[in-house]
This record gives structure tokens, C-alpha cells and sequence, in this order.
């Protein structure tokens, strides 16, 4: 590739015409004057072989000077023009004339998806991970057939159902136990996935186009969506550092593997949900000689309710402190499950309010909760009464404390709530009032409130 | 001005037969080709620059029927004026 003149293209003729130098070149001079003068006299000259010389008339446009950026208009002007007619055309083209026009599918994205900017890949994987938690939730609904809270594996829908759930009384305590569980679960094994994902970035960047390795390594991570959410989301970076189609091959791979995990850990779910409601049934017909209340019951949920939310409080301290040593097994979820617990515990004490009872009634509930996750099997009685709180077992009715006069709006629960500081002791108030339907009671009702003993034992 | 009439003309210019200016253009033409075929860009004084460019290929749509169709690269030749020519015709 290079620059020609009129002159190298005069001797080339000269030799294939077998005609002087010079008169070649007199031939292309006479050449172009005779296109210039055609131009002039019709403004379009056609040469056979070549192509069409044109004027053609330019209007007048705005532009900007590339030195000083200011805009300048450029004058309407005339300029000759050129078009190489079909021949020429063909000729020229003649490297790429295998070429043809093809359509576009509307599915596309193959060309599309190798340019796509970073961030859009990030997107859909993001996209990509919400629709597969969701299919965790359906896959496990089908294959469980437990209500939706166990199942939720979301902070916030666990809050939002578990409340609600408080009006199925017969089984609220089972499942109530089971969705704390699970939440502490799953906030447990996020501190062995957090360990792990450590451990596995600088594996996959090892073996950056090894596209099996990262999968592994997130197998080795543990089973709960939520870590797998955190190892992808470290997997861009490796991703960038890619050729773009082994990426898009590697993200299929890992598509593959994804959804085994999740399938892995939906069985895992269901085997762990299995046992524990095994070991519940177990522990209930040892203790059957125990009857429930079940508007007890009713108050426990409600308490759950609150237990959860106090929870997420909690996770933060413990995850501070987690192990990285932690590698992330049913075994070892069992045991943080425990830890975060007995945090649990610790934190409860501080946050309910001690006034007007004293601190050793106050978290019989959260008991149950240690004592059903760490030792199902070897409750004792007096845990079970725990469990059962606020009838006549630890208090004595002493007289009036005062008296109340219900307003709209107002239930007993709050009552208790009012002057125990804990709602749970509502049923005192029924008693001492000798009320009927605890589910009745009339506006302006004057309620006596009694004074509450406690037994020591 | 039509190729019978570019001929004509240039043979009276150069006071030689028809026959032998028809020869002599297509020559040219061909010692042109050669060079296009080259990517040479070939540079008259005073007249402009003949030059084989590639066009990328690109995505075009239809747009009565919507349809995406992939236009191929294509090389093609293309002349540009030299200032000398462009003087010439807005002189007036």
C-alpha cells in the first residue's frame, strides 16, 4: 500500500502499451483535462470501466474549527464527485464479494453479549440469582409441602409471615421454632461462607480460565443461597480478566452447577426439616402428659414474632466474632446455631424491660428456643414448663394492684403488657376478673388488675 | 458527457485514431485496477486521489418489515478532490 502518481502510472502504461515515455504520459494528462473540460461543459463525465464524474452542488453548513472550536460556516461550493460504475465496483470488491447480507434473529444477543459493558453482565447475574432464590422457595414448597415460612429464605419475609403465622395456633410453636431456626441458620452459615469465599478467589484466580474451578470452589462453600450469592458476586472480577466467549462458556458452566447446588440444598432442607420435626414429635409424646394452652400459644407466637426481629440485632455481634475457620457442614451449623443462641440469650436480658418483675421470668421463651435447637431429647420437665409460663405455676394473685377501665382498643394483652411489663401474664387478669371469653370483653369494662407474687420454688 | 463522447474527444486531443485512444484508455484502466487491487491509493496532481476503502460491517434495518439484517464489509473505491480542482469549479 502506498502513494501512485501520474508519472509511475505513465510508465506502467508506456510498458504495457509498448508506447514512449512521454507520450504516455501526455495521453493521462490529456486524460484528466478531458474529464475536467466534460465536467465543465455537461458537469458529468461516464468513463466505461472506470466509473461517473459528477458536480455536485454542496449547500451551504455549520461546522467547527478543530484549532480554536469556534463555529464557522462553510460555503455552499461545488465539488466533483465520483462513482465507480459496476464493473469497477466488483473488482474492487472482488476479496470480500463471498460476503452476503444475512438476517438477524431477534433472540440476537450472541454479538451483542461478547460486547456488552461490564456492569450489564453484573445485572444479569444479579437477575439471574433472584430468580433462582425464588426457585429455591418453590422447589422447596413442592418437595416439602411445609407452609411458606419455613421455607423463606429472606430476613424480611420471614419477619413479615411469621407474624401472621401467630393465628394458626396448633402448629405456630412447631413452625415458629423451625423459621428461627432456620433464620439462625442461615445467618450462622454465612459466617463459613464468608470464610470460604476468602479462600476461593485466590483459587479462581489461579486458574482464571479454568471455567470448573469456581463452581467447585462455591461447592465447597456450603449449600445456602445466600453464600452463593457472595461467590458470584466476586466472580466478575475474574470474569473482566477473560476473553469474553470463555466467559460466556464459563457462566453456562456455572449456570449448570448452580442449579445442582440449589437442588443439593433444597434436599438438605427438607432432610434437616424431616429430623427436626421428628425429634420435636418425639420430645411432645414423652412430655403428653403436659396440655398446652393453646391461647398460650398464641401469646408464645406473638413472642416469636418479636423473637426474630431480635434476632437480626444479635446476628451482627456474633458475626464479628465468627471463626474463619469454620468450613461450612450440618455439623457445624448445629453448633453456631447454638452460639448464636446463647448471644441471643445474653442480649435478650439486657433488652427486655425489668420493672415490675423479676429477671429470671423474663426469657423462659428464648430457653425453649436453646433448649429445642441443642438438646431436644434431654429436656427436663421444668423446661417444658417453661414452655407453658404465665399460668398459675410461678405467681400468686395478692390482692388489687389497681384498677382499669378498658378504652377502645385496649386487650388484655396490652393490660399485662401495661402493668407487668409482660404480656404473657394476661391470663392473671382473666382469672382474677373471673372473665368468661377472654376473647369478649366490653368497652368500658373496669378491669381489676392483681398483684402478682412470685413463687419461689 | 457519455464514454463515446470522452473518447471522441480525447482522440481529438491527442490527434490519434479512435481505435488507438480506446486501447490506450482501457490500459490505463487496467493499470489502475492493478493498483487498486494493491490498496495503493493512486494520486493525480491536480485533479484527486483514488483510494480503496473498507467499509465495516454493520447492522441495518428494514424499516417497513423491522427485520436486522448483518451488511458484510466491502471494499470501496472512492475518489476525493484535490484543492487545485475544487478552485477550478468555484472560481465563478
Amino acid at each position: 500500500m502506498g502513494k501512485i502518481f501520474l508519472n509511475n502510472i505513465a510508465e506502467e502504461l508506456a510498458a504495457k502499451s509498448d508506447i514512449a515515455n512521454g507520450v504516455a504520459d501526455d495521453f493521462l494528462r490529456l486524460f484528466v483535462e478531458t474529464i475536467e473540460k466534460g465536467l465543465q461543459e455537461d458537469g458529468i463525465v461516464k468513463i466505461k470501466g472506470l466509473g461517473a464524474f459528477k458536480l455536485a452542488e454542496m449547500g451551504e453548513r455549520s461546522s467547527v474549527d478543530v484549532n480554536t472550536g469556534e463555529r464557522i460556516v462553510i460555503k455552499g461550493h461545488t465539488k466533483v464527485t465520483f462513482t465507480p460504475d459496476s464493473a469497477m465496483k466488483e473488482l474492487i470488491n472482488r476479496p470480500f464479494a463471498h460476503f452476503e447480507p444475512t438476517e438477524l434473529n431477534d433472540a440476537f444477543p450472541a454479538d451483542e453479549a461478547s460486547v456488552e459493558s461490564e456492569d450489564e453482565a453484573e445485572e444479569n447475574e444479579c437477575v439471574e440469582e433472584v430468580e433462582d432464590v425464588k426457585d429455591v422457595k418453590d422447589v422447596a414448597e413442592i418437595v416439602e409441602g411445609v407452609s411458606e415460612e419455613v421455607v423463606a429464605t429472606e430476613e424480611v419475609e420471614v419477619v413479615e409471615e411469621v407474624v401472621p403465622a401467630v393465628e394458626s395456633a396448633e402448629d405456630s410453636i412447631d413452625e415458629h421454632i423451625e423459621a428461627v431456626a432456620q433464620e439462625s441458620v442461615e445467618e450462622s452459615s454465612e459466617q463459613p461462607a464468608e470464610a470460604s469465599v476468602v479462600e476461593v478467589t485466590p483459587i479462581s484466580e489461579l486458574y482464571a480460565d479454568d471455567a470448573v474451578q469456581l463452581p467447585q470452589a462455591e461447592a465447597v462453600a456450603g449449600d445456602e443461597p445466600v453464600e452463593i450469592e457472595e461467590a458470584s458476586a466476586s466472580s466478575p472480577n475474574e470474569v473482566q480478566s477473560q476473553p469474553q466467549a470463555q466467559g460466556k462458556k464459563r457462566r453456562g458452566c456455572g449456570c449448570v452447577l448452580f442449579i445442582l447446588l440449589l437442588l443439593c440444598s433444597a434436599g438438605a432442607l427438607y432432610y434437616w426439616y424431616t429430623l427436626k420435626k421428628q425429634s420435636y414429635q418425639d420430645m411432645m409424646e414423652e412430655h403428653s402428659d403436659i396440655v398446652v394452652n393453646p391461647n398460650l400459644q398464641e401469646v408464645l407466637g406473638a413472642e416469636w414474632g418479636n423473637e426474630v426481629l431480635k434476632v437480626d440485632v444479635t446476628i451482627d455481634s456474633v458475626e464479628t466474632q465468627s471463626e474463619p475457620t469454620i468450613t461450612a457442614t450440618t455439623t457445624t451449623t448445629t453448633t453456631t446455631v447454638s452460639e448464636v443462641d446463647d448471644v441471643m440469650l445474653e442480649d435478650l436480658d439486657t433488652i427486655v424491660p425489668v420493672n415490675m418483675i423479676p429477671v429470671k421470668e423474663v426469657n423462659p421463651v428464648v430457653k425453649v428456643d436453646a433448649s429445642f435447637l441443642a438438646i431436644p431429647k434431654s429436656l427436663s420437665e421444668k423446661d417444658i414448663r417453661d414452655i407453658t409460663i404465665a399460668d398459675t405455676t410461678d405467681y400468686v394473685i395478692g390482692g388489687t394492684l389497681t384498677t382499669h377501665k378498658l378504652k377502645n382498643g385496649e386487650t388484655l394483652i396490652m393490660l399485662a403488657r401495661k402493668y407487668y411489663g409482660d404480656k404473657r401474664l394476661w391470663p392473671y387478669i382473666v382469672k382474677y376478673n373471673h372473665i368468661a371469653d377472654f376473647n369478649k370483653v366490653a368497652i368500658g369494662m373496669t378491669v381489676n388488675i392483681p398483684e402478682l407474687h412470685l413463687v419461689e420454688d | 458527457m457519455n464514454n463515446k463522447e470522452f473518447i471522441n474527444e480525447l482522440s481529438k486531443q491527442t490527434n490519434q485514431p479512435v481505435g488507438t485512444t480506446t486501447k490506450l484508455i482501457n490500459d490505463t484502466l487496467k493499470v489502475l485496477e492493478e493498483h487498486f487491487l494493491q490498496d495503493d491509493a493512486v494520486c493525480i496532481t491536480s485533479f484527486g486521489t483514488f483510494e480503496v476503502k473498507k467499509k465495516m460491517e454493520r447492522v441495518s434495518v428494514n424499516p417497513t418489515t423491522g427485520k436486522r439484517y448483518l451488511i458484510p464489509p466491502k471494499l470501496v473505491l472512492g475518489f476525493r478532490q484535490s484543492n487545485v480542482l475544487k478552485e477550478k469549479f468555484n472560481a465563478e
